[in-house]
């Protein structure tokens, strides 16, 4: 293919004196590609002299036949010649034309883009603003894309059919590299339908402020466009339009800027490439080197195709050199992207890990030379990733033991149980798993004493058949620290009771952080009489564990005795914990005696009636006071009694009582000091 | 080097600048620019302290253009600096191409 990257590097006298007229800027890039343009054509001819006319005619033979003919590259002026010739029969295109059909500029081609042609990835519906000089918005090779457009600066000149219309020629240029139609001439884009939209911030010569390059942004960022191609810049930096790069980036616009002309140099990207918002992109020759122009620095993220670039200018086509010219290449690559679904973020994420590494610095290509092809064909589009996420544990968890993994990972193409699933375990070695039909999860287990511990990342990995490859990350917190229950909470309080025990409702609460708890152990002990009453355990699990148990001093009436309740919480691995409380028996919790009469000896003589009574009385809580034996008579009067002082919880006696009159029945009563009374009564 | 400068300066509310490099030699001069920053323009007061940049404030295209000047032939750009204060300055225009070239002009703003 022959070389026409020199076509712009000398200007003709005519040019120069326009610029004579104008600016210094205004001529500067106008060219002669017309006039170079050639062709490769196949020509028949008749006789020696047609021969001789074809050959003189022809800057290269590719081959002579046999026959009449020959396939020759010449030159459209000598072609329009040999057409002309009576001794030449015909004249005709051979396959690749020069300027009558359409070229593959060697950017494009570089970056595969034209493979994207081929499988139908066009850029359709993507819009991109060329925020520049304006466009030839008539131009044959972009009239079909441009969009809509806006002017901050005026158009001057006469080809600015609208405000926003290039009176330059940079703009043009930038928007053929992004977006030539691929039609039958000129040449053809990265992108061949994503919509050009002109945004004029830029003049005639090349310049504009800060102010309106910001504007540009904003209204791009406005109109909800996807892609802003920035091949402009300055050394130093504006506010301003950082601002309005945030704004824009914030509003999901796809930034790219050229990283500027200052080269050689190191450490000079310029503004607003060197903004975090936008892809800063260098540029590079057609054997891969760095443009010798090319600024470079940390902030390169891409490199792409700038020097002797071939693209669309006013009424033509030109080369330029530039980063100015590797940015749009990016651009139109970003703008399939957007086309395809991908975010701004995501756009920028695929560009840069789809980059090829073409060996240079990390300053010089950042991540590497444009790809359009990886970036838009390899997966994504064609075939979606996997989705993948972690059911158990999930992020934050504290974990300890052996600790079941469950992945939920999904893919549109392939069956859920088809994918391989693996993870990791802070970037070690990659675990698989296996999927369980009953949960639909991929599982492991994983042994996490087998980490310190403390906050471990455990990234899973879902690959599809097609190879895609999605990962979802979390932290948790690994404890295998054995410890030991603890008792948190513990209170006794007494029970009213109506017998001769006292009783106690105890309230426990237990704990134990590595969740093994076995059993909770109580016991009362009457620290006045010193001795345990009761014991209690009962069987918990799990971390926490609380109950009110019932603890019961049987017999212990007493009132002010003091007991200490102790409870033990014990953990599987036998660890213990514990806590003891006080509490008094305040309560009198009185009984009443009772009374026995256990046998009468009728001792009666004519005159007196006598008894002798044989008694017994008890107390449970063993405060007998006083027992009386009566006899009354018929008439339920008392007759006779006897009273006998008695004391602790039993006591028996004899006694004899008496009367002239007839005794009818003999009453005996037993009384505690708490006047508490049990009788017996027996009829005589 | 056969390319002269010479920088006009008219003051007339605003201050006009224009630069102009012609090619006093004999033989065809081609200058390289490496951005749409062909020439600048700084206006100093007379201590030497830089009051205006005409470039400040300003982003550039970033393509390589070049010129080529036959003998005789001349090329000029026009700057304007607006709401000048009152004073005498020294205005220094500058070729940014891969030649150097600058020019002087002192000047009073009324």
């Amino acid at each position: 293919m022959p070389d026409r990257s020199n076509n712009c590097s000398e200007l003709s006298r005519r040019d120069v004196l326009k610029a004579t007229g104008g600016t210094l800027a205004g001529g500067a890039m106008v060219g002669q590609a017309s006039a170079n343009s050639r062709a490769e054509v196949n020509v028949g001819f008749d006789g020696p002299r047609g021969r001789e006319a074809a050959k003189k005619a022809a800057d290269s033979i590719e081959r002579e036949f046999n026959f009449d003919a020959m396939t020759i590259t010449a030159s459209e002026k000598a072609i329009d010649g040999l057409e002309n010739n009576p001794n030449i029969r015909y004249v005709e295109a051979n396959g690749e034309m020069q300027a009558l059909e359409q070229r593959l500029p060697w950017g494009v081609d570089r970056v595969d883009a034209d493979v994207l042609h081929d499988n139908g990835q066009t850029g359709s519906g993507a819009d991109i603003a060329i925020i520049d000089t304006g466009i030839d918005d008539d131009h044959p090779d972009l009239e079909a894309n441009v969009g809509e457009g806006k002017a901050y600066v005026d158009c001057s000149g006469s080809n600015c059919n609208y405000p926003w219309s290039d009176d330059d020629n940079h703009g043009t240029h930038c928007a053929g590299i992004a977006g030539a139609v691929d039609n039958s001439e000129g040449v053809v884009g990265v992108s061949t339908e994503a919509t050009l939209h002109a945004v004029k911030v830029l003049d005639g010569n090349g310049s504009g402020s800060f102010s309106d390059v910001a504007a540009g942004i904003e209204y791009t960022a406005d109109q909800g466009w996807d892609v802003a191609s920035l091949s402009l810049g300055a050394s130093s930096g504006s506010s301003t339009v950082k601002d309005a790069c945030r704004y824009a980036d914030d509003r999901g616009v796809l930034l790219v800027a050229a990283a500027g002309n200052d080269g050689s140099c190191s450490d000079c990207v310029g503004y607003p490439a060197a903004y975090s918002t936008v892809i800063a992109v260098s540029s590079t020759d057609s054997d891969d080197s760095l443009s010798s122009f090319s600024s470079t620095g940390p902030e390169v993220e891409l490199a792409a195709p700038g020097g002797s670039i071939e693209s669309t200018v006013i009424g033509g086509y030109e080369t330029y050199s530039g980063t100015s010219m590797a940015c749009p290449h990016v651009s139109g690559a970003g703008a399939q992207l957007m086309a395809n679904g991908y975010t701004n973020t995501e756009a920028r994420q695929r560009l840069k890990e789809t980059a090829e590494d073409i060996g240079l610095a990390d300053d010089e290509q950042g991540s590497g030379l444009l790809d359009a092809e990886a970036a838009v064909l390899d997966g994504g589009d064609t075939d979606t990733a996997p989705t993948v996420s972690w059911a158990n544990p999930t992020d934050g968890k504290t974990v300890s033991g052996t600790v079941t993994v469950q992945l939920d990972a999904s893919d549109n193409e392939d069956s859920d149980d088809s994918l391989d699933v693996t993870y990791s375990v802070d970037g070690g070695s990659a675990r698989s798993t296996t999927y369980n039909a009953e949960t639909g999860y991929y599982e492991d287990s994983w042994d996490s004493t087998a980490v310190s511990d403390g906050d471990h990342t455990l990234d899973a990995s879902a690959t599809d058949s097609a190879g895609n490859t999605s990962t979802s990350s979390i932290t948790v917190t690994t404890d295998n620290t054995e410890s030991a229950p603890a008792v948190d909470s513990l209170s006794a309080s007494e029970v009213e009771t109506d017998d001769g025990d006292a009783e106690f409702d105890v309230d426990w609460s237990v704990s134990d952080s590595d969740g093994d708890l076995d059993s909770v152990d109580l016991t009362l002990t009457d620290d006045t009489a010193g001795e345990t009453e009761e014991t209690a355990a009962v069987s918990v699990s799990g971390d926490t564990a609380s109950d009110t148990t019932r603890l019961v001093a049987a017999g212990d009436d007493g009132s002010g005795n003091d007991y200490t309740v102790e409870a033990i919480g014990t953990d599987s691995a036998g660890n213990t914990g514990s806590d003891s409380t006080t509490v008094s028996e305040t309560e009198d919790t009185n009984s009443a005696p009772t009374a026995s009469i256990d046998g009468l000896d009728d001792r009666s003589n004519p005159r007196w009636d006598r008894i002798e009574v044989d008694w017994s009385a008890s107390d449970p809580d063993g405060n007998l006071d006083t027992v009386i034996v009566e006899m009354l008579d018929a008439g339920g009067s008392t007759v006779d009694s006897v009273t006998t002082g008695v004391s602790g919880s039993s006591a028996s006696g004899v006694d004899e009582v008496r009367t002239k009159s007839n005794g009818s029945e003999i009453v005996v009563t037993a009384t505690d000091t708490d006047g508490e009374s049990g009788t017996d009564s027996q009829s005589i | 080097m056969s390319l002269d400068a010479t920088l006009a300066v008219t003051t007339n509310g605003d201050v006009q600048f224009s630069f102009s490099v012609v090619n006093e030699g004999t033989t065809a001069v081609t200058l390289t620019f490496s951005s749409g920053k062909r020439a600048d323009i700084v206006v100093r007061d007379l201590s030497g302290e830089e009051l205006w940049r005409w470039s400040d404030g300003r982003m550039f295209t970033q393509a390589i253009t070049r010129a080529t000047l036959e003998p005789g032939e001349q090329i000029e750009q026009s700057y304007t600096w607006e709401d000048p204060p009152s004073g005498t300055y020294v205005a220094t225009g500058i070729l940014e191409a891969d030649s150097d070239l600058e020019a002087e002009a002192e000047f009073t703003v009324e």
